[in-house]
């Protein structure tokens, strides 16, 4: 694709994302008619208290957690593939996921399931699992061995989760536990989302800021230090930031899976492989396709289906027909 | 900058290598290497040549002693600045990514264009001009992944030419080539070195191609108790080689070829 039909192409998912926003002010089971939100917009109409009430505390905090959580899942899974070079890792492989949910699990067992207490040891326990990882494999010298690491502390983590769940109360911890673990956005206020947005877009910066080191990290750690990459340093703040990031989204909204697998994967067939432009497109599609899933989670019943559900029953359909192009074509 | 290369009492022990009798690779080596010197780097596998490439590329940090280019000791350079320096030339691998010819290309221009590798025009004037020299011209926007062996080689080679290096170190150029691409890479090699005054150092198994391509040799024997470093004319001779390849050698005089070595059987 041609430099221009790239710019098109990152211009297009922005006009996407803002026209899934724009949809999901007005959608979900309280209908909201569109037309008497955009005169109130433009000032010439008036929203009753319960409408404004769902558009700036119920909706608009969902819309903005749902966008940057998908920015981040995607951006942390297009910054772990450059760190593994392989495009097939997502941004859980170091035990961030099953840390977290570990976390959450020690929040809704012992500690009353209070939201600050799941937030926080999800958090917690998140970053430790991929900084355990880090310093057993000597400072991700060996990719091999922080894969490996990675997998060690998700056993662990998992057979910790899954005694919690033989303990736990059937009628009201269980259902918790599984509900988070499958990812959803409810609940989300204005005023919680105060510290999240900030660390999340200044994680994605720093980690943009790093996109071209990650270009040169995809060849190999012998040759991006001859091409004046230093190697160590680079990997600690790729794996660090992207950490920080995608655990402050995972400690609220729970394990949202294949996003950040699938959107990095369609970004690098249409944009090629160079990670400046595959991070922003996987950033602005990765919002846009969370955000729709989100309007669906909240819409197709009367209740509410984890929003973990409709991504892996979308995502992994998609990633099948990109492996079966492979197949046809070979895989490189 | 001064391309010259000076090592000082250089020593190599890997931190453990069980099974292994000998604990240092090679010690107390110094020499010093010239600009416009094309240095061939020749011994039995397992003697030592991709350590002390390493050693030279900043890699790896020497035990004892030290290595250093136009004055600093290059294990001690940040990256970035090391990379203005010397240009490695790896073996053939193959990345996870399918980047274009021109963009592994590019990627030499890395440690002159900034952090967030902003090429400019002068880069892509760069880019022609290396792949014109290692007859890439025609293939600049294939997937690097989809080249062949030599055409990969080439591009890596394309690579370390673009990143103008005074020193340039190469990790047997001549594996996975056929015979006339051989020649043609070794040809470009010591034209960098001639004309560029460049210093250029290179692994290689084939004798030939060291007795015939390069000016300085630096020849190890399989337990780096005896190297020897000197003009090509010096070192090579049949007696040395035997030494340290523990076989028989002849040398058969051709021509405009120059000297022919085989090995008797």
């Amino acid at each position: 694709m041609s430099a221009k039909g790239k710019a098109w192409f990152i211009a297009a998912s922005i006009a996407v994302f803002i026209a899934t926003a724009a949809v999901s002010f007005v959608v979900g089971n309280y209908s909201i008619e569109s037309g008497k939100l955009v005169s109130y917009l433009t000032g010439r109409g008036a929203l009753d208290e319960n409408e404004r009430y769902i558009i700036f505390e119920v909706r608009l905090p969902r819309i903005v957690m749902a966008s940057l959580t998908g920015a981040a899942l995607a951006a942390g899974g297009v910054s772990m593939q450059a760190i593994f070079r392989n495009p097939l890792v997502s941004p859980f492989v170091i035990g961030l996921s099953s840390g977290a949910a570990l976390g959450a699990a020690v929040g809704i067992v012992y500690l009353n399931a209070s939201v600050a207490a799941v937030e926080s040891l999800s958090f917690l326990f998140g970053t430790v699992a991929v900084f355990a990882s880090y310093l057993l494999s000597g400072f991700g010298r060996e990719t091999t061995l922080l894969l490996l690491f990675g997998l060690v502390a998700t056993s662990f983590s998992h057979s910790a989760i899954g005694l919690m769940q033989y303990f736990a109360d059937p009628e009201h911890q269980l259902p918790a536990l599984t509900f988070w673990m499958l990812g959803g956005f409810d609940g989300i206020t204005l005023s919680s989302l105060k510290y999240s947005v900030p660390v999340i877009l200044a994680c994605m910066a720093v980690l943009y800021a790093y996109s071209y080191k990650m270009n040169l990290l995809t060849l190999s750690d012998a040759e991006a230090r001859s091409l004046g990459v230093n190697v160590a340093a680079a990997k600690f703040v790729i794996i660090f930031f992207s950490t920080l990031m995608v655990c402050s989204c995972v400690s609220k909204a729970g394990v949202i899976g294949w996003i950040g697998l699938t959107v990095p994967h369609i970004s690098r067939i249409i944009l090629g492989p160079d990670n400046r432009l595959v991070f922003v497109s996987s950033s602005i599609l990765g919002a846009a396709f969370l955000l729709a899933s989100d309007d669906l989670a909240r819409t197709l019943t009367p209740g509410e289906i984890p929003v973990g559900i409709i991504t892996s029953a979308i995502g992994a359909p998609v990633f099948a027909a990109i492996l079966l192009k492979y197949r046809k074509s070979g895989w490189n | 900058m001064n391309a010259r290369i000076q090592i000082e009492n250089l020593s190599f022990k890997y931190p453990s290598r069980p099974g292994r009798s000998r604990s240092y690779i090679f010690r107390g080596l110094s020499a010093a290497f010239e600009a416009g010197s094309s240095v061939a780097l020749l011994g039995p596998n397992g003697a030592g040549k991709s350590t002390l490439l390493n050693l030279l590329a900043g890699h790896l940090k020497p035990s004892e002693g030290r290595a250093l280019i136009g004055g600093t000791d290059i294990s001690k350079m940040p990256a970035d600045e090391a990379a203005k320096l010397v240009s490695v030339v790896p073996q053939e691998h193959h990345p996870a990514f399918n980047f274009t010819a021109r963009d592994m290309i590019l990627m030499g221009r890395a440690p002159h264009n900034g952090f967030f590798g902003i090429v400019s025009e002068s880069d892509h004037e760069i880019v022609v001009e290396v792949s014109k020299k290692t007859d890439l011209e025609g293939l600049l926007d294939n997937e690097y992944t989809k080249l062949s062996g030599g055409e990969r080689k080439r591009v890596i080679l394309a690579r370390a030419m673009a990143q103008q290096t005074p020193v340039m170190l190469f990790d047997e150029p001549e594996a996975h080539l056929d015979i006339r691409h051989q020649h043609m890479f070794f040809k470009l090699i010591s034209g960098l070195a001639r004309d560029e005054n460049k210093l250029c150092i290179y692994s290689v198994h084939n004798p030939s191609l060291a007795l015939r391509y390069s000016s300085v040799v630096i020849l190890m024997d399989a337990v780096g108790e005896n190297i020897i470093i000197g003009p090509t004319t010096e070192v090579m001779t049949c007696r040395n080689l035997e030494t340290a390849y523990k076989v028989k050698f002849g040398m058969a005089e051709g021509g405009s070829m120059g000297a022919l070595l085989y090995v008797e059987t």
